[in-house]
């Protein structure tokens, strides 16, 4: 099998890119959206890593699947855990809101 | 597909002369046994840490000024610094892999050396802000000293968060390095050959895994909010 350097080579200066654009996208206000932005940057990131790093660009379809697969329950955890949190203001006559600690306002 | 080398049904134990178990048709089917094995392990992976990452979730959710305030503590240039060596380290980890299916086995050696200098740069530089949180007195508990009493509580729990994450980061971190110092000797002995080498593959996709957790730690602790 021949050699991939240059593409590992080439995937790091990609990553290392990114590095700097999730540290200059923080600092620039982006307020509620920070977070999105700062996700999907590692998500690339990550991709990346899988991608090249990890071969599952060359790697059969069953494998791609069990990569998947952790990425697929890890989801479904979050969005139904979250599908709670995120929705009891919307129904304070049901669950009250006050079941997280007020949040003080901030001293500064 | 036929093996190459020997007849499946002609040897009984694994060795670097015959690296093919009995149970396997060739070497192929073995090696992709091993790829999947690994695979399965990573899914499992992906949910233990997926649990800390949906606690983290939902606090930061609750306590967002706290969190945005917390995390400013943490040293930005040292993690920025921290992300860019592991970075690294996953492409010598590379190259060794790349190395391994040549056969290269003293490629192999010199790659896994330099991942193991990241990675112990890594933790250095992990400990030394660890260190820092101590003198600082970040650490969550009855020592713990925040200059604003309103979040004094979240704080901690962010902190929490904090030594956990990078916490069982470090643990999975150090459990690579034990198993890269013994693939290191293996590999200068020529146990890897470009017919097979699955230990080092796997060593790989164990190593980028870890480096891809903290691909989200590093935004999600010491990015919270800087602007």
């Amino acid at each position: 099998m021949h050699s991939h350097r240059a593409a590992y080579f080439t995937t790091f200066a990609a990553l290392m890119v990114l590095l700097g654009v999730t540290v200059w996208a923080a600092h620039i206000h982006l307020g509620e959206w920070a977070a999105a932005v700062a996700l999907l940057i590692a998500a690339v990131k990550t991709v990346l890593i899988g991608v090249i790093f990890m071969h599952l660009g060359s790697e059969s379809a069953l494998i791609r699947l069990f990569a998947t697969a952790g990425f697929l329950w890890l989801a479904i955890m979050l969005a139904i855990t979250l599908s709670d949190y995120e929705t009891r203001s919307l129904t304070p006559d049901v669950v009250p809101v006050s079941s997280a600690p007020a949040e003080p306002t901030p001293g500064h | 597909m036929t093996n190459p080398h020997t007849p499946a049904m002609a040897h009984h134990a694994t060795s670097a002369k015959n690296p093919l178990a009995i149970q396997f048709d060739n070497l192929e089917q073995q090696r992709f046994a091993a790829s999947l094995g690994m695979w399965s392990f990573l899914a499992t992976e992906i949910l233990f840490f997926g649990g800390a990452f949906l606690g983290y979730a939902v606090y930061r959710n609750w306590y967002p000024h706290a969190w945005a305030e917390a995390s400013r503590q943490l040293d930005l240039t040292w993690g920025t610094i921290n992300t860019a060596v592991l970075l690294g380290s996953s492409l010598t980890m590379a190259l060794a892999v790349d190395e391994a299916r040549q056969g290269k086995s003293r490629g192999i050696a010199f790659f896994l050396m330099l991942t193991m200098v990241f990675g112990t740069a890594f933790l250095g530089i992990k400990a030394y802000e660890y260190w820092h949180k101590w003198h600082e007195h970040l650490i969550p508990g009855t020592s713990f000293v925040w200059s604003n009493p309103a979040t004094i509580g979240p704080a901690q729990l962010f902190f929490s968060f904090y030594f956990v994450l990078t916490g069982c980061h470090a643990v999975h971190m150090i459990i690579g390095m034990a198993l890269l110092l013994i693939m290191w000797f293996k590999a200068r002995r020529g146990d890897y050959t470009a017919e097979w080498h699955a230990a080092v593959e796997n060593m790989g996709l164990y190593w980028h895994f870890v480096d891809c957790v903290w691909v989200f730690l590093f935004p999600l602790l010491y990015l919270v909010d800087r602007a």
